[in-house]
This record gives C-alpha cells, structure tokens and sequence, in this order.
C-alpha cells in the first residue's frame, strides 16, 4: 500500500473528526448540517401494513390476503427547499443504508413474513444543510447502475441479503412485495432491471431499468404513506394458474401478463423500463 | 478484501472530501485462516468458541480419515466423504460402519463453511461442531453411522495411546491430561472442513477471473440459461456459491435455504415421511417436502442426486424441471415446466459440469 500524503492525511483527519460523510453544507457558515428522517407509513387501503394481518377487498375479485413481505430500495434522495431548489439527502451509512442507498424493510418476520429476520426500517436517515425547509421530496426507487451489480455474496449489507437479489447481471429486487391468499399462493410483485447481460470484467448492462422516481409535495409534519392495495388492484390473486404457469405476479421479466399494471401503479412504463408520469403507492399523509 | 482497500485507497487520493472509514472490525480480512480463499469469497461466519488455527485443521484432517472414529473402526468420515467426489460418496444412500441404510443421500463438503444448516433438513444444526456429533453418536432408532454413543473412552483411549496423534492434540488444545478428547476432535474436524473452500472451476476462470476463452461456447450458452428466466435455475441456485442457503461473517439476514423442488408430491398420502423434508422438524405445513438447497460447485462429481439419490445423472435432474417435476401445489412456484430444447438441456449439463474445480477434487 503506497504511504498516505500529508494533504490526504490531513483531510482523512477532518472527515474523521467530522463524523458522517461529506455534505455540500460542509462549509455551510450556518452550522453543522441538520438531521433529517423521511418516514414512511405501509398500509393496506386504510389499514396499517402489519405481517401476520389479514385485509378483505384485495385484488381483481376482492379477496382476502395476508403480506409476504414488504421491502425496497431507495437512492438519490432528494429534499426540495421552499425555493424551489434541490437538495440532496446524505445518507448515513448503518446496516440499511450505504453508499447512498437505502432499504427500507416493513416486514418483521412474523405471519406469513417467511425472512427470518425481525428487523425493520421504515424510514430514510440522512443530513441536509442548517436551516433547510422541505417542502418537497424526490427518491429513486432500486438501485443506481453502480451498485446493482454486485455479488450479494460478499457484499456489504444492505446489499447482501441474498432473497432481495437476483444474480451479478439481473442484479437486485427493487421492490419486493407478497401476498398470500387463503390457499396458501403466492402473488409476487418483484421488481428490478431486466434484459441484462455481461461480466465483472466486461460491466454490465441493462435494457430495461425499470426504476421510478417518485415525487411528492411533503413537510416535516408528514409521513410518506406506501399502500400496497392499488399494485395488486388489477391482477388476480386467486384463480388457479393457466398450465405450466406456476408463478402468479409479476417478477418484471418479458411477457408477464400482470406487469404492466403493477409497473404502472409505481410509475414504470412496462413497454420501455421509463418512469411513467402518475403512481397510486406513494403519497403524503399528516402524522 | 484486497479489491476494497484499493477501492478506499483510490478515493483518498482522488477527492479533498473523503467519506469516513467504516468503523466496523474489517471482516474482508481473511489473512488470519489457515487456509487460502479466492477474493471473491467472503469471510465465513465461525463460532468464536472454535478459532481456527493450523494446528487445529491438520488434526483434523487427519481425525478426518481416522477408522479410529467409528466403534468397530471401519470407517471415519472419509468412507462416505472422499475427496474425489467433492466429499460425497458416489452412491444412491450411504451404509454406516454396522450395516445401517442411511436414508439421505451423503452431502458434497465444498464451501460447507458457509452453509447456513447443516444435512438435508435439519435448520437446528447450524454449526459444522454440532453436525459432527451426528454421525458420531447416531444410534437406534436412528441409523447407527459411526456408531460411538456407548463406545467415548474406549475411542479416546486409542487416540491417546497413539503418540503422533496425541501429541496432534497437544499442539491444537494445549497439554494437559483432558486434550485428547471427542469434543476437541470435533472442533478440530470442524475447523479441518471450513478448509475446503472450492473457487477454482472453469466458470470461475471465466466470470471472476476475466479469461473469456476459459468455457466453450457449449458452457457460455448453458451459464446464460442458468441465470435466466428461462431455467430459472439462479433463484436458487445464485451467487457465488450457487445456492441461496449461506450465511457470511456479515450476513444481516440468513436465509433459511430450505425449498421444495417438487421432486415428490407430498400432498400423496402413500409418501413416506422421509421425504417430508423439514416438516419433520418444524410441523409447519409450508415445510412439507423442503430440503435444504445444495450448492451445485462440483455437482459434475457429486451425483446421484437429490436428499435420497433417486436422481441418478445431471441429464435426469434437468430433465426433472423441465417437467415441472411433481407440479405438487407445495413445491415452489419457481419449479415449473421450462420450455427448453434438447439443444439447450444439454448446454446447461454442460454448464454445470464447468462448476466442477479440479485442484478441489485432487486425491
């Protein structure tokens, strides 16, 4: 290992005195930048989200359902000031974010939540410069290109859960929400980029992104509520699947019949992986 | 990790605003394990009670291939894990060292280190120490293995009359009177097993190691398959152990690993309950017809297949999710009929066989 520089020593001091990751209002002269949490609220139409619950009314026929999970990554969070201006969200970096990506996880391993882990996160952690108003926020929902396509394996958390991953190519679930109808079968939504090819050496790349970017008019004094309801709206949750099909959802490969209307309920455009203008999941809710 | 510290070190040099060090212990730092692992693995997760030292991995290897272990001193581990086959045995079901049929297939060792439970269906035994045990002290009504429930000091008085092996014993635990003890042989069997870390296929050479001429084209079609919604073999089978059932020096969430592939219809009231799986242990119905997803490296020496054997070729286990299998409504959704050509089964046998690491297997 080559020996440090004193200028590169001197600012590694600074960083570790200074404590969590660099902001641009690092040398704000207002002061140390100011904690902010985006928090989030799942529910189920007007019921909270909770693993091991049951909600009536889910679905194209309006049947009832329990949750198989509830999780999703985020990044590129972005708080829009009262001018109108963008502001980025730092993240601080713990066992559900890194590297400016977040998970956020809502399923606590008990009903039919099958993960085996209790832990939750349900909101986004991170600094923003003294004295910012929000009035609004942006996110991303998956991953950004340069960490979708790591080995879970050896990964460092949250990218190393092996059931929110696909492979190095296809690379991680975005989205990963279940529900369970009183037969016991599954309906998946899992949701990340498609057509991919390559190789560590060579890269990666894919032809369909598939990630939404949401934005909503938010204040301090509000959540952000997440109802899984209109996802599955359109899609069948409960007749017996045609032959050979043994998958009910959308896993987000070509020609899944109930893609395009999961997509569209969190704003992707199946036909092209582009974000689409309108989502039904996400909006704001006063605490 | 050496990759990562590159990484860090790039980013220092590069921007006046550095991000602060991780302030977690560096668990990429392997250089402390008697054995050597690729880069592209991560640290195993290793019960604190049992650091693994040299001296402790050579007795056990030795311990390892030691009839001595068994009451009748007919076997060791080795009679039903050989080298050859990725330490599995090459038979449909193994016999113990009585005469015992053993229902379950004898498992392949390769990377066992990061298997997150141990044995075909069992999510209670989670260390390689308390496996051990299995074998060791199974007696009736289980099948009787090596067969030492009722036979400890006499196995311990052998080893402790035979200088080498005591002095062995010594050098790992220490030199008093209580060194040459089963509990220190298993936790040197142990540490001997986390050593047989297999990285080294001709996939690897191809995807980790950068050589796009190490697979034929044969192979490079059947990877792509592999990891494809067309096989759909990777929800499984995926990462860099091909199985989804690890666990890690860092792992936050450990996976369970437990599926059913639908190799028997266990709604069948005529089944016999060994084919139940981890139902057996949890008596929750989702369980019925689970086992453990093994990791396919060297599955090309490792048949017959499956937790009873009954799946005799790498063609014949294709050929079963290309059918969907039992197409039982407890089987995972993910297995179901596969639209593949002859062509494309074959790619992907030839796939799998690209997974098998010649240094691994040599005597």
């Amino acid at each position: 290992m080559k020996t440090i520089t004193p200028f590169v020593a001197a600012s590694l001091f600074t960083s570790l005195v200074g404590g969590t990751a660099c902001t641009p209002g690092d040398t704000d002269p207002k002061g140390d930048p100011q904690e902010i949490a985006i928090p989030f609220v799942a529910r189920v139409g007007d019921e909270a989200f909770a693993c091991g619950d049951s909600y009536a009314g889910i679905g194209k026929d309006a049947v009832t359902i329990t949750p198989g999970d509830l999780r999703f990554y985020v990044f590129d969070v972005t708080v829009i000031d009262d001018a109108g201006n963008d502001v980025a969200v730092t993240l601080v970096d713990d066992t559900f974010q890194k590297d400016g990506a977040a998970l956020l996880d809502f399923e606590d391993g008990t009903g039919a939540c099958d993960t085996g882990s209790p832990d939750v996160n349900t909101a986004i952690r991170g600094t923003i410069p003294a004295g910012t108003t929000m009035t609004a926020v942006r996110f991303t929902i998956g991953l950004p290109e340069r960490l979708n396509h790591l080995d879970a394996t050896v990964a460092e958390a949250p990218f190393n859960i092996p059931s929110m991953w696909w492979a190095w190519a296809s690379g991680y679930k975005f989205m990963k929400i279940e529900a369970i109808n009183d037969a016991d079968d599954v309906t998946y939504f899992h949701q990340g980029s498609t057509g991919c090819d390559g190789t560590p050496a060579d890269g990666f790349t894919c032809a369909y992104a598939n990630r939404a970017t949401v934005e909503l008019a938010l204040t301090s004094a509000q959540d952000i509520a997440l109802d899984i309801k209109p996802l599955f709206a359109d899609v069948d949750v409960e007749a017996p699947l045609a032959e050979g099909n043994g998958l009910r959802g959308c896993m987000s490969f070509g020609g899944d019949p109930d893609c395009a209307s999961m997509f569209g309920a969190v704003g992707i455009t199946y036909e092209d992986g582009e974000g689409a203008p309108t989502q039904a999941v996400f909006s704001a809710t006063s605490r | 990790m050496k990759r990562v510290s590159k990484i860090i070190l790039l980013a220092l040099l590069s921007t006046a605003c550095v991000p602060s060090p991780d302030d977690t212990v560096d668990i990429d730092d392997v250089s402390d394990l008697p054995w050597a692992q690729p880069t592209y693995f991560p640290r195993p997760r290793i019960p604190t009670d049992n650091p693994p030292t040299l001296e402790k991995l050579t007795l056990g290897r030795a311990l390892f291939h030691d009839v001595r272990l068994s009451e009748n001193e007919t076997q060791s581990c080795a009679s039903c894990h050989l080298v050859e086959r990725a330490f599995s045995d090459g038979k449909r079901l193994p016999t113990g060292s009585t005469g015992d049929l053993v229902p379950r297939n004898s498992m392949g060792l390769a990377n066992v280190a990061w298997a997150t439970s141990l044995t075909w269906a069992n999510p209670l035994l989670t260390t390689l120490e308390g496996q051990a045990l299995v074998p060791l002290f199974a007696d009736h009504p289980d099948p009787i293995e090596l067969g030492i429930a009722t036979a400890v000091d006499d196995v311990e008085a052998r080893l402790a009359a035979d200088a080498d092996i005591s002095a062995a014993f010594v050098a790992a635990f220490g030199d008093d009177d209580d060194a040459v003890t089963i509990e220190h042989a298993v936790q040197a069997i142990a540490t001997y097993e986390r050593s047989l870390v297999s990285g080294d296929s001709k996939y690897d050479r191809y995807f980790n190691g950068g050589d796009s001429e190490a697979l034929t084209d044969l192979e490079k079609q059947g990877l792509q398959l592999f990891f494809s919604e067309r096989a759909e073999c990777y929800h499984c089978h995926g990462g860099a152990f091909f199985t989804s059932a690890i666990v890690t020096a860092d792992s936050v969430v450990t996976e369970r690993g437990f599926e059913n592939n639908g190799l028997y219809d266990v709604d069948d009231a005529a089944l016999p309950g060994e084919h139940l799986g981890l139902f057996n242990v949890t008596a929750v119905d989702k369980d019925r017809g689970r086992f453990k997803v093994p990791g396919l490296r060297n599955v090309g020496v490792t048949g017959p297949y499956m937790h009873d054997g009954s799946v005799a070729t790498l063609e014949d286990v294709v050929a079963h999710y290309v059918k969907g299998g039992a197409l039982s409504a407890h089987q995972n959704p993910l297995v179901k009929t596969l639209d593949l050509t002859a062509a494309e089964q074959t790619a992907l046998v030839a796939f799998l066989r690209a997974l098998t690491d010649d240094t691994f297997i040599a005597p």
